[in-house]
């Protein structure tokens, strides 16, 4: 039997082989090039934090570190607490940098640019974190949030301005009614300098009489110096009688002094004979108390006097009343 | 004329007498021994008991004449020394006598400090608790912590004893009225009234009646005010209470004015002010003097006000120079 055979069939399984072969190579070349340039392939590792809102987080935010891409959000989910946990993948390369003092923070690109994740460089002791370890987050204004506090500190200050602006405005206020008072002031300063010109002119005038005044008025005192001679004379003898009566006078204070000081040298000698006495008579009429003290709590204590007499009692207090 | 007697009859009869004095020394002596055993048997108090307890009386002593630092000496001295001897119940009386002290003096910080110590020392059983609980609402009551005021209040009124319960239950009227309660503290004054008449106590009577004058003058009942204060006058005149005195002819004067008889007022003004500064009670006497100066210059006297009112000065003056 003789087999028809096409010659473009020859071999036809080698070739399907070879070009099945050359797609599916060319196929993970591509994937591979893409993952490569996605990052896909690039080994990552995984940390989490915990925030009280998720607002502001979305599935696949990029995680930047120095300005530089280093992950994305991979999940995020709602806890026990009613607390948003966020975990990140971060590429395995960047590790060495993220240290237990690191912190992430949620921040805009720009002022109205996209969200992103910033982590902060560790210091140099820290610890290096490892997979599925948490970081710190530290949770930064919103611009809301901003603005919100930017408002409340300038409310004051606008607050004194409108205060200050109605003030000088204020037709009866104290500024107004300076600037009126200067206007009044200036127009009768040129009033009263006409007023002093004029002063002048008639001052010239009266200069002569006013000199004539002071002439007589030297007169008259000369005069009551004269008059003043009789009684510095009447004065001038009272000293001489008074410097006659006065050395008798001092002797007999003299003598005086000389007796109190005699009285009190002696009532000083009685007291040092008397003083060393005291003490020892103090004791003696302590012991004299003591005694009497003694014998009087004794006859307390005997009948029939017992009777009579209160038991001490602790319980006395100042007597209160409802009044005080 | 009766005949006169022998010498032999005479010397007799001083034998006799003789005879009968020496016999009644004996029997004193012989009898004695069995009278003091019949006598009560008290527990004898050793000598630093007895002292701590002189300490406290002289204390008590002080005080009525008027000489505070001397009776605070004084019972510092029995606290210190009944501290030594572990004494508690002592201790609580020294430190109630403290705090009633500084009290009255207007301290009312130390005062604090010293009833809260008793406080801590004192069981609630104790037959000293009432006492306690009064001063520590006292205290609060001038520290102007009402609602403590009230609480100490009513512990002392259900733990004292009959002679103590008028002057609780007062306590616990006045605490009410000055928290604005004024038919609980009618109630409560009532009873104070009540027992404290069943108890002769004419003091707390006069402070009750005084009280329910407030409470009536508040209500707007002056007939019933008045009547309550000049029942509580005539008592505090009978007890020679000076001060209480003073407070009865303010209530009635208050009374007038707040029916605007305002010259029976004036005239109840100037008594209470006269009584107030001669018993030294000087900064009462100014806060008469300044309502009297109100008074006058309602009635448009107000050259007369200001005379007052200079006086009234004077008289700061003098009770802050004091």
């Amino acid at each position: 039997m003789i087999k028809e055979e096409d010659v473009r069939f020859k071999h036809l399984e080698k070739k399907i082989g070879l070009f099945a072969a050359v797609a599916i190579l060319g196929a993970l070349a591509v994937v591979l090039f893409i993952g490569a340039d996605k990052d896909l392939l690039t080994p990552k590792y995984k940390l989490k934090f915990t925030t009280e809102k998720g607002t502001g987080f979305a599935k696949g935010m990029p995680v930047k570190l120095s300005g530089f891409r280093i992950g994305r959000v991979k999940s995020i989910s709602l806890n026990e607490q009613a607390m948003v946990d966020i975990e990140m993948e971060i590429d395995k390369k960047y590790q060495k940098w993220i240290k237990s003092d690191s912190t992430a923070r949620l921040v805009k690109e720009g002022l109205v640019g996209d969200s992103i994740v910033e982590i902060s460089v560790g210091s140099a002791k820290a610890r290096v974190l490892k997979n599925g370890d948490t970081i710190n987050f530290e949770k930064s204004k919103g611009l809301e949030e901003v603005a919100n506090d930017i408002a409340e500190k300038v409310k004051p200050v606008l607050m004194e301005v409108k205060e200050i602006i109605s003030y000088v405005n204020d037709p009866n206020g104290d500024i107004k009614q300076s600037l009126g008072n200067i206007k009044v002031l200036t127009r009768q300063l040129q009033d009263t300098r006409e007023k002093v010109d004029e002063l002048l002119v008639s001052s010239r005038d009266n200069v002569g009489t006013v000199t004539k005044s002071s002439v007589d008025l030297l007169n008259n005192t000369n005069a009551k110096v004269s008059a003043l001679g009789p009684t510095l004379e009447k004065v001038d003898r009272s000293m001489t009688n008074l410097e006659k009566s006065l050395p008798p006078l001092l002797q007999k204070v003299d003598a005086s002094m000389d007796h109190l000081e005699k009285t009190t040298l002696q009532l000083q000698k009685t007291s040092e004979k008397a003083m060393p006495r005291v003490p020892k008579l103090m004791n003696k009429a302590e012991d004299v108390m003591e005694g009497a003290d003694t014998v009087m709590n004794a006859v307390k204590d005997m009948w029939p006097f017992k009777n009579h007499v209160p038991p001490a009692e602790q319980r006395q207090f100042v007597p209160g009343d409802s009044h005080e | 004329m009766s005949p006169l007697p022998s010498s032999g009859s005479s010397s007799r009869v001083t034998a006799m007498n003789n005879a009968r004095v020496i016999l009644s020394c004996v029997m004193l002596l012989l009898l004695a021994p069995i009278g003091s055993g019949c006598s009560r048997n008290l527990p004898r108090l050793s000598p630093p008991q007895l002292e701590a307890i002189n300490h406290n009386m002289r204390g008590i002593k002080a005080e009525a004449r008027g000489n505070h630092e001397l009776a605070l000496e004084e019972f510092g001295e029995s606290l210190r020394m009944n501290g030594a001897l572990d004494n508690t119940e002592g201790m609580i009386v020294a430190l109630v006598n403290i705090s009633r002290v500084n009290r009255r003096g207007g301290d009312t910080k130390a005062a604090q400090e010293a009833i809260d110590r008793a406080v801590e020392l004192v069981a609630p059983a104790s037959d000293i608790f009432p006492e306690v609980a009064f001063e520590k609402s006292s205290v609060a009551m001038q520290a102007n912590n009402l609602p403590v005021a009230q609480d100490w209040a009513l512990k002392a009124v259900s733990t004292a004893a009959d002679g103590r319960k008028a002057a609780a239950t007062n306590l616990l009227a006045r605490i009410l009225h000055r928290e604005r309660q004024s038919d609980a503290a009618r109630t409560q004054a009532e009873q104070a009234l009540s027992l404290s008449r069943t108890n002769n106590q004419p003091e707390e009577e006069a402070n009750a009646l005084r009280l329910l004058g407030s409470v009536h003058r508040e209500a707007k009942r002056a007939t019933e005010a008045l009547d309550a204060y000049r029942k509580a006058l005539d008592l505090d005149k009978s007890l020679g209470k000076s001060r209480q005195i003073a407070a009865d002819l303010r209530g009635i004067a208050d009374t007038y004015a707040s029916v605007g008889k305002d010259r029976d007022a004036v005239s109840f003004y100037r008594r209470a002010q006269s009584v107030s500064q001669n018993g030294g009670d000087r900064v009462a006497a100014a806060e008469d003097l300044l309502r009297l100066a109100q008074l006058h210059e309602k009635m448009g006297e107000k050259e007369r006000s200001l005379q007052l009112m200079e006086e009234r000065e004077t008289l700061l003056q003098q009770a802050h120079e004091r």
